[in-house]
């Protein structure tokens, strides 16, 4: 069994990130492997034994190289860094991972269901379409037997049950299991486990087709609504009424 | 997060250098990364692990049920998780699983769980404590029963100490062991104030206790070290070994970690190891009463920086007033940060915790030195500057910390005040620091009425040449103001010290808090001057976020040169006069 994990390196969810000139600033931010990647490296030592037949692949500038340590310290068995600055759209990567794919002969590849900083849900999709392999999405569970794969996938009013054989692309969401904390024996361990690099040459791409031409972060003001106290009844209903359709807490 | 991490990168790596340990054989499997990212990872720990259930801990305090210690199920969670990723054997030998960390980054590592949920965290460091005095002092018997059950963090630790009519006093406790004719001994008596001495979290616990044989010299050389694990081993398994739980305590602050009442052998049927030498006790016990020192000192700082931390964020965001030369009552009000008074706050707070975590990694490095340079010589005179500023880490750091997180509710004014907000909670977990593991009262006297003139004076005089040496390095880098200052108090230290020795034991110790706190401020100014002197070198080629955290460097050390600094001057005038003003008063004056 070979099962290999698309990772990235996104914010932490509490960095404050900036913009300056039309472009996210990093610097100075934290940055954390995307927790919807940390559930498909979960899951892969899940169902290896010991991480043996993991890897984990990363396209991405230099400092990925932190989150792709973190899935070797979590027992991942060895890693592909694909090191660029150019940022490349959903269709060009999928082609580029099709590539590896095809070299690795993973029987699996788990990929982030959703990316934390952009929100795009369109990687896991993508790359089962270059691949033609099948496609389950926010998987939520998952068992393996043989080569018959049973995936309990969200819907919007709930759930539902597939079933596909292997090879296959499954993307992750919240639920699909809890992500173990690397030990400190294993982040000693994955010093010495291969990383090997590569870069965007070998694999014969030299640009992307979609360019970002401008980022801005959303700006969310507060809303402020004074609620007049004078009937109090008024006031308690009209809070009620906020908190369930502004606030949505209730 | 409670703690700055970027602060901790800079005080472990920029000032203290923890890759020059890289080429001693104990670290050698290490590197700088792994270092990195061990404390990432405990800084991730921290905040995923123990900050999540430190209000709820603190709200739903252990339990006595049926006779045993009930903590919440988040604890016992976190503790596991703890386990499960190597934490409790992050320093320990190779030969007992463990990963030989150094000790500064390990206690760099619990600043972090410290921060975030001393009440949780401190089960795994009393039984690290405890596992180390095991490996100094035990036969190779018993660090085998439990030592490596300790440091798998299956089996817990604790010291026990005090007695309910004991507590700094150790020459007068009760407790008593009876020779068995098997070569164990029966043990009976009660302990106070222990840590940890119950719960229903680990498989068994380990207790560490003083007692007196019968032939027992009178006072502290007549105590002796046992091994009391509440489940003693047999060859059917774990048994009681009849140790009870008489009681919890309920505390102030600190609350997920439980205290308690034990007793011992009240069926006549508690057995207990020796630990070394009979009479040795005290002296062997003082080894984890020397690292717990250091320990309580960093968790008191690492506390002052979590109240600095939270009470920043809030003086952030928190709107409030116009600056003095806007007279515009319809103009946006400014955020309080902008207020001078709330930055004098603050600054204080940066420049006292910030200046207690310095010192207490600074000691942590020595601890390493002592016991790792390849250098004899070396390795010993880090002993004796680690003997002299025990207790100033230890007493400087949890007293000036805790002032530290009174600005910090001050800066929340009225909200401070409440516990929507962490800095009451850090103030409260922070405030038993500087009553345990030895009293800073305690701790003053000990520094002046043993340490300085200890092994003729060597502590003082090695403090001396490194201050100096600093000094020039500072001067090198341009920090003239700041080296001059230090340099002055420094004569006034020596001045003072000179002066007291010459007294009678009374007058001298009569006004040691005021020593202690004579020599600590000296001893901070001086880590403030290397942060100040690294912050210099590295600011020409710092990125914008570096860059002004170096100048925050900068000015928080002449904050503290200006507004703290000149208080040496002072205290060396009073305690030069040989005052007896404390001495002397009576009483029914009272």
């Amino acid at each position: 069994m070979k099962i290999m994990c698309l990772i990235r390196q996104v914010p932490d969810a509490e960095a404050r990130v900036k913009t300056a000139n039309g472009t996210v600033d990093l610097q100075g931010s934290s940055m954390a492997l995307d927790g919807m990647d940390e559930y498909g490296v979960e899951q892969a030592l899940r169902m290896s034994e010991g991480g043996a037949g993991t890897v984990a692949v990363a396209v991405g500038p230099q400092r990925f190289e932190d989150a792709i340590r973190r899935t070797l310290a979590m027992g991942l068995e060895r890693a592909i860094h694909i090191e660029t600055d150019l940022v490349l759209d959903v269709v060009t990567t999928s082609r580029l991972l099709k590539a590896i794919a095809l070299e690795e002969q993973p029987d699996l590849i788990f990929v982030g269901g959703q990316h934390a900083d952009t929100d795009s849900q369109a990687m896991g999709a993508a790359l089962s379409e270059a691949l033609g392999w099948n496609l389950v999405t926010w998987t939520t569970e998952l068992t393996l037997e043989g080569q018959h794969v049973t995936a309990v996938h969200d819907v919007d009013d709930g759930k539902e049950t597939v079933e596909l054989e292997l090879p296959c692309v499954v993307t992750t969401q919240q639920g699909l299991n809890e992500p173990r904390y690397p030990t400190l024996p294993n982040i000693m361990k994955s010093k010495k486990k291969e990383l090997l690099k590569k870069s965007l040459n070998d694999y014969g791409i030299s640009s992307t087709m979609v360019r970002v031409v401008n980022q801005e972060i959303q700006q969310r003001a507060r809303l402020q609504h004074i609620i007049d106290g004078k009937d109090a009844a008024a006031a308690a209903e009209q809070l009620i009424v906020l908190l369930h359709t502004e606030a949505k807490v209730i | 997060m409670s703690l700055n991490q970027r602060d901790m990168q800079f005080q472990v790596f920029e000032v203290l250098d923890a890759a020059s340990l890289l080429n001693r054989e104990r670290f050698k499997d290490h590197s700088s990364v792994t270092f990195e990212d061990i404390l990432e990872m405990s800084f991730e720990f921290a905040k995923r692990q123990l900050e999540p259930h430190h209000r709820l801990s603190d709200t739903l305090e252990p339990q006595m049920i049926d006779g045993t210690a009930r903590v919440l199920p988040e604890v016992k969670a976190a503790l596991y998780a703890m386990r499960d990723a190597g934490f409790f054997a992050a320093a320990a030998d190779e030969e007992y699983g463990g990963l030989q960390l150094p000790n500064l980054v390990w206690n760099a590592c619990q600043a972090a769980f410290m921060a975030s949920n001393p009440g949780t965290s401190s089960y795994a460091f009393l039984t690290v404590g405890a596992a180390n005095l095991i490996r100094s002092f035990g036969t190779d018997a018993q660090k085998e029963t439990y030592l490596r059950p300790m440091l798998e963090g299956r089996w817990f630790g604790t010291m026990c100490l005090s007695e309910p009519h004991a507590g700094s006093s150790l020459t007068d406790i009760h407790a008593r062991a009876t020779p068995n004719a098997d070569g164990t001994y029966a043990l009976s008596g009660r302990k106070m104030w222990i840590s940890g001495g119950d719960q229903d979290i680990s498989e068994n616990i380990v207790h560490l206790v003083l007692a007196k044989l019968p032939d027992a010299p009178a006072g502290v050389k007549g105590i002796s070290l046992f091994i009391v694990p509440k489940h003693r081993v047999t060859a059917s398994g774990l048994e009681p070994n009849d140790v009870a739980l008489a009681g919890l305590n309920h505390k102030l602050g600190a609350r997920g970690t439980t205290n308690a009442l034990l007793s011992f052998g009240e069926r006549g049927d508690c057995v207990a190891e020796l630990v070394g030498a009979p009479h040795q006790g005290l002296a062997q016990m003082f080894q984890m009463m020397n690292e717990a020192r250091i320990g309580v000192g960093l968790g008191g700082a690492a506390l002052g920086c979590a109240g600095y931390v939270s009470s920043l964020e809030y003086a952030r965001e928190r709107e409030q007033g116009r600056l003095p030369t806007n007279k515009d009552p319809s103009s946006p009000q400014v955020n309080i940060i902008q207020h001078s008074d709330v930055k004098r706050m603050l600054l204080a707070q940066k420049a006292l915790s910030e200046g207690a975590f310095a010192l207490c990694l600074y000691a942590s490095r020595l601890v390493d030195d002592h016991g790792t340079h390849p250098d004899a010589t070396v390795r010993g005179e880090a002993g004796a500057l680690l003997d002299l500023l025990t207790p100033v880490v230890k007493a400087w750091s949890t007293h000036y910390s805790l002032e530290a997180n009174v600005l910090a509710i001050q800066v929340l004014g009225g909200y401070g005040y409440t516990r929507e907000y962490a800095p009451e909670l850090y103030y409260r977990d922070n405030r038993i620091n500087p009553i345990h593991e030895g009293t800073n009262g305690i701790q003053s006297l000990d520094l002046l009425g043993r340490k300085v003139a200890q092994n003729g004076g060597i502590g003082m005089t090695l403090l001396t040449r490194e201050i100096d040496g600093d000094i020039k390095a500072a001067r090198a880098a341009g920090l003239n103001d700041l080296s001059d200052a230090l340099e002055a108090a420094v004569s006034v230290a020596h001045s003072t010290t000179r002066t007291l020795m010459g007294a009678s034991p009374d007058v001298m110790l009569a006004n040691s808090w005021h020593y202690l706190e004579l020599l600590g401020h000296t001893v901070i100014a001086w880590q403030w001057l290397n942060a100040a002197r690294v912050a210099t070198l590295k600011l020409p080629t710092a990125s914008s976020d570096d860059a002004a955290f170096y100048k925050g460097k900068l000015h928080a050390a002449t904050y503290f040169t200006r507004f703290e600094l000149p208080k040496v001057a002072l205290w060396g005038k009073l305690l030069g006069s040989l005052d007896t003003t404390t001495l002397t008063m009576q009483e029914n004056w009272f």
